[in-house]
């Protein structure tokens, strides 16, 4: 039988009548409570009540949709903390909001407001660039975005409760996407192929400890929650991503970007729990309006899915 | 491979939320109860599927209702009126025996007969058990906690248990003498009920399939088993 992400074996039990907070299981619980759903970017509390009412099972509280980011350039940061409020003040569904990579401060500010869950975001601009957040540190969960198994296991051996795909967010491609989630599963099945040294040298290559790289070789699968992201603009991308693996996805300038933002949001939540049934897909599919214009990763000047900050990069 | 009479059909609604972890708890506690050599469950097997649309429900002899977001659920539910079929599921008026239905965390709040500071038009339930609850009773997830709680005995094994509350919902008042308290927080943490059953039908603020311990599991099999 397949072992389950975030199921606690061992520890982690409350100690005789004390009352537990932050532990990793309530933090990699919570992104368990979303799988099988789908996570909307939005920018103000009306689009918040949108995402609510079409069944987002999150919101991510951004003050600029990715494609703005690209089309702004410019440094991006933490949104305005009023803004994450009146977000928060307006569903019941969890909020998360963005910290940039390694600003540990702005993500203690994120958890002084209250937000369900930090994503350390390669969309905002790097603020270190050696280290990403030790997310052990926090109360509330994260989720990071990963290329490939080694990203993916750095994160968790961080801290992270949940992982992404990175893809290549404001693009409305979902290309980058299909990529990170292939590579992620051909990794894991690489792996499963190693006997326990081939093991020890793949985990030093990847800089991760030997037994999280085993205990996602049994699993068969990333010990976390994993959710696609970036570039996703369609329901058949949903369902394709959702195919591909994936416990649920993030969907950014994809639904607000759109000509018909309602309608296309309501239409991508229902492909996530119906992405095995090609005819209901062609049925929701219809008469969305245009998608989002999207942009060819080749030709975007900055790829935001190589920010990876390691300590490799520090210039003698 | 076993024949109808001997199958054990589980559905667990997979519309969104933990489904998958409470179809392997539901595995991990048929496989105890079969090597404890469990009287009820010699000679049964175990089927679960996934429950994703009304004709899913035909045939099931119990329902799991996952903990997930209960506003994302109830939008579900109101397309081509699943909650309709899901009401007449958990009270068949044609004389067929009523299933079992375990409600977790947002499972709680559709099972529930009132829910208090409902939204507007936004949600819908599907009712049966005669508790009052709310939603996010003790905050968002900063507020998350694990605890040991206190257990009716009738769940047997230890008389605590470690409970997971995830945005839990809580359980504002027991509106009739037929539910029985399954489960409760300490004295020193305010004495709240945090499970409950009538007949058929038991609820769960908490996440047993987000733990090890598969005693909540077992105890709902058996009642599925359990001839009414």
């Amino acid at each position: 039988m397949p072992q389950l992400p975030g199921v606690n074996s061992n520890g982690a039990s409350a100690k005789d009548g004390a009352q537990t907070t932050g532990s990793f299981t309530l933090k990699s619980g919570l992104a368990q409570m979303a799988k099988g759903g789908l996570v909307m970017d939005v920018t103000d509390a009306q689009q918040a009540r949108i995402a609510e009412e079409a069944g987002a099972c999150a919101v991510m509280a951004l003050e600029r949709v990715p494609a703005d980011i690209r089309r702004d350039g410019g440094v991006a940061r933490m949104s305005d903390p009023k803004m994450i409020k009146e977000i928060m003040a307006a569903v019941t569904i969890p909020v998360m909001a963005k910290a940039r990579i390694g600003h540990f401060a702005e993500a203690q500010i994120l958890q002084a407001l209250g937000v369900d869950m930090i994503d350390e975001s390669e969309v905002l601009t790097p603020a270190d660039p050696e280290a990403h957040i030790d997310k052990s540190q926090f109360k509330i969960p994260f989720v990071c975005g990963a290329r490939n198994l080694g990203e993916a296991l750095r994160r968790i051996h961080e801290g992270a409760a949940m992982i992404r795909t990175k893809g290549e967010a404001g693009t409305g491609n979902v290309l980058e996407a299909v990529r990170h989630a292939k590579t992620i599963n051909a990794d894991i099945m690489a792996a499963k192929k190693m006997d326990d040294t081939q093991l020890a040298v793949y985990a030093k290559e990847l800089r991760v400890p030997v037994e999280l790289l085993k205990k996602t070789v049994d699993m068969g699968r990333l010990p976390v929650v994993n959710f696609a992201a970036g570039g996703l603009a369609t329901p058949a991308d949903v369902s394709l991503m959702m195919q591909l693996g994936v416990d649920g996805v993030f969907v950014g300038s994809g639904i607000f970007k759109s000509n018909c933002p309602k309608k296309r949001a309501d239409s991508m939540v229902q492909a996530v729990t119906h992405y095995k049934d090609p005819a209901f897909l062609a049925e929701i599919s219809e008469d969305l309006g245009e998608a989002m214009v999207g942009i060819n990763c080749d030709d975007i000047k900055q790829k935001w899915a190589v920010r990876e900050s390691h300590p490799q990069q520090k210039k003698a | 491979m076993g024949s109808a009479s001997t199958e054990v059909h589980v559905g667990v609604l997979a519309i969104q939320g933990a489904f998958a972890e409470h179809i392997f708890s539901l595995q991990s506690a048929f496989e105890l109860l079969l090597a404890t050599d469990h009287d009820i469950v010699r000679g049964k097997t175990l089927r679960v599927s996934e429950v994703r649309s009304p004709n899913d429900l035909e045939g099931l002899d119990g329902l799991v209702i996952p903990g997930g977001e209960s506003t994302t659920m109830a939008k579900f539910l109101l397309r081509n009126n699943f909650i309709g079929a899901l009401r007449h599921y958990i009270r068949p008026n044609d004389g067929q025996p009523a299933p079992a239905v375990w409600g977790t965390c947002a499972g709680l709040i559709l099972l529930s007969d009132h829910v208090l500071e409902e939204k507007e038009g936004g949600q819908c339930n599907i009712g049966g058990l005669p508790i009052t609850s709310t939603r996010n009773t003790y905050g968002r997830q900063k507020e998350s906690f694990e605890i040991n709680i206190d257990v009716n005995p009738i769940l047997g094994g230890e008389p605590i248990y470690n409970g997971v509350f995830i945005r839990a919902p809580g359980i504002q008042s027991i509106d009739s003498d037929d539910v029985t308290v399954l489960a409760s927080i300490p004295l020193e943490h305010g004495a709240k009920p945090v499970a409950a059953e009538k007949a058929r039908l038991m609820a769960t603020t908490f996440h047993p399939e987000l733990t090890s311990d598969t005693r909540w599991h077992r105890f709902f099999l058996l009642k599925v088993i359990t001839p009414v």
